[in-house]
């Protein structure tokens, strides 16, 4: 939103500006309906930036992430519901959780390629929504969702505007610990181990880069922060229902990511901002929406097919790295 | 006894409408390696143009499938030369042509929605009535679908083993350089398969809602288990496509009489999971040998 353009002029510090501009939002305005709206910005950018993770660094075509997204939310109602233990404690255990489920999910997905594993994934995302939406016996809440499974107490803490300020800065936190663990992961031996891999896969192999391993490490650990974010959502919705598989919802993030610039730093957080903000200058033609949204990812896709994190660098003339190609990652040829 | 030979003759029906969708789906797969999400949209769309030809512009109803089968050729030709023909080899192009055909998919439901509303529409393409044979229930509907998609599927390995074309897109699919070296121009292999492939989803589309009923996003289940019978028959391989429809199909009435309709899909997808830990190319599908 606010980021971009100030990459030049303030060099490699714009990040910290943006995190800065954020945290003062609170101060500056009391519009509900904005802080509602940049904690879903949060949110989404949150679950982007792990799962570009696994599509852009990993170069794993997975789409299963939106599931993970909901199972994460739909444990801690759960276990707020059945067992009564509050959002608070089960933050943590969601994500855990999140991330045993997305091992048992690469175990057998990541032995596949490209195109093989899209689709399967897809094809757990429908499992795993039609098992809970079919669900009658009360466990999931089934059509009807679960509600009133505890919150965080911040409006006990805080009052009732206090409250969302709460969510707000929360939210903002876990993003940041989700992109520091990111850009950790890009430049740790796990992002050499894929660059290596993307480059050349025969010799990487040879000296004992196992593909196999690292993306079930970074499917798995990318897991772990989608699932916490899930929690999170749900919690702060107060409300966690079957129609948060839905396939649109699904759409959009990964199109956020591409538009954005897939395996590139902070291309989706980009791609995020921009299709949220494109799909509110909508809310006054609902039925226009999707349609609108929709013909906007054509576009850009056809017009930068790298995304536009990358375009904007060149725009500004600075150097590119060569962002990953799932298409030469995977070697579906 | 009935039972079961009626579930297995409802399965085999299912199956003939999947083949049809499935091989379309697995001929862009083959050709242009492109994913197309945008499939059950355009089943959608062509059960919709079978309607409008019944019931707005008033032709009999057997027309419907052919005018539904032409139109749809027409909008899978557009839709290969303005959005998937500029993606192909430029940078991500596989993960951008499947976002962009599902946010086609998206796009077009929408739009179905905002022109037809959400209310359920009868297929006029149709025919009431049925006979009792060897004690199984058969409408004549069902052996309208039958028979449809055997000609559909039989003109179709015609077109594919004796034209000219046919051959083309075959030499494309197994070796796309060197089909170019001998003189096929894959554009119009590309254009001519996504033609055929939309007007394959339209005929589907128009077979599938005489069963059920037309509805904005009706299609997108259907297409996620034709992506099963894909997965199933080895992406790109028509005849095990076809195998795998049927018995896709069969498996899916069989599990419906007796565990229920809400498992048909989670056990298909479960059965598909297993397949694919030991077959990761499908149970037809023959091994990819990858170079480095």
């Amino acid at each position: 939103m606010n980021s971009a353009p100030m990459a030049t002029g303030l060099g490699r510090h714009w990040p910290w500006i943006a995190v800065l501009a954020f945290v003062a939002v609170p101060w500056i305005t009391d519009d509900r309906y904005l802080l509602a709206m940049i904690i879903l910005f949060f949110v989404w950018s949150l679950v982007v930036v792990q799962w570009n993770l696994v599509l852009g660094q990993a170069g794993i075509f997975s789409l299963v992430q939106f599931a993970i997204f909901n199972l994460g939310a739909y444990f801690t109602a759960i276990v707020g519901t059945h067992l009564q233990i509050p959002p608070a404690i089960s933050l943590v255990p969601a994500g855990l959780f999140c991330a045993l489920f997305g091992l048992l999910v690469g175990l057998p997905c990541l032995r596949l390629r490209g195109p093989y594993v899209a689709l399967l994934t897809l094809a757990t995302h429908s499992v795993v929504y039609l098992m809970i939406f079919a669900d009658t016996s009360g466990f999931t809440g089934g059509g009807y969702g679960l509600y009133g499974f505890g919150d965080y107490g911040f409006r006990d803490m805080f009052g009732s505007f206090g409250q969302l300020v709460a969510y707000y800065y929360m939210a903002l936190v876990l993003l940041i610990i989700g992109c520091l663990v990111a850009i950790w992961v890009m430049r740790s031996p796990l992002g050499l181990a894929f660059r290596a891999l993307r480059d050349s896969e025969g010799y990487a192999g040879a000296i004992g880069i196992s593909r196999y391993r690292y993306q079930l490490i970074v499917f798995t650990l990318t897991s772990f922060f989608i699932g916490v974010a899930g929690s999170f959502y749900g919690t702060y919705l107060g409300l966690v229902d079957a129609t948060g598989f839905d396939f649109g919802t699904l759409m959009l993030l990964l199109a956020m990511i591409v538009v954005g610039g897939m395996g590139t730093r902070w291309g989706p957080i980009l791609g995020c901002a921009l299709l949220m903000v494109l799909s509110e200058f909508m809310r006054d033609y609902p039925q226009w929406r999707t349609m609108a949204v929709g013909g906007t990812v054509i576009v850009f896709l056809l017009l930068w097919p790298r995304g536009i994190a990358d375009a904007l660098a060149r725009l500004f003339g600075r150097s590119t790295k060569k962002p990953a190609s799932s298409a030469e990652a995977n070697g579906t040829g | 006894m009935a039972a079961l030979i009626q579930t297995i003759y409802s399965g085999l029906v299912l199956g003939a409408i999947y083949a049809l969708m499935a091989v379309g789906l697995t001929l862009i797969f083959g050709a242009l390696r492109v994913l197309n999400l945008a499939h059950g949209a355009l089943m959608m769309m062509g059960a919709y143009v079978s309607w409008l030809t019944a019931e707005w512009i008033g032709l009999p109803a057997f027309l419907g499938l052919p005018v539904s089968f032409i139109t749809m050729m027409l909008v899978g030709f557009a839709i290969y030369k303005l959005l998937i023909g500029p993606m192909i080899g430029k940078p991500n192009w596989e993960t951008n042509t499947f976002i962009a055909t599902s946010g086609l998919a998206l796009a077009l439901e929408s739009f179905a929605l905002l022109v037809f509303g959400p209310r359920n529409q009868a297929q006029p393409f149709a025919i009431a009535g049925n006979f009792q044979f060897l004690g199984v229930t058969i409408s004549y509907q069902n052996l309208v679908i039958m028979a449809v998609a055997a000609v559909a599927l039989i003109l179709m390995e015609r077109f594919l083993t004796q034209t000219r074309s046919g051959l083309a897109i075959r030499a494309t699919a197994q070796l796309p350089d060197a089909a170019q070296l001998m003189g096929i121009r894959q554009d119009h292999v590309f254009l001519l398969v996504l033609g055929l492939s939309s007007g394959l989803a339209a005929l589907s589309g128009v077979l599938l809602s005489s069963i059920f009923f037309i509805a904005p996003t009706f299609g997108f289940h259907p297409m996620l288990k034709s992506f099963i019978i894909c997965i199933f028959g080895g992406l790109g391989n028509i005849r095990g496509t076809l195998y795998a429809a049927f018995i896709i199909g069969i498996t899916e009435a069989l599990v419906s009489l007796y565990l229920g309709v809400r498992f048909a899909l989670p056990v298909m997808f479960g059965l598909i999971i297993v397949v694919l830990i030991f077959r990761p190319t499908g149970l037809f599908g023959q091994r990819e040998v990858v170079r480095l």
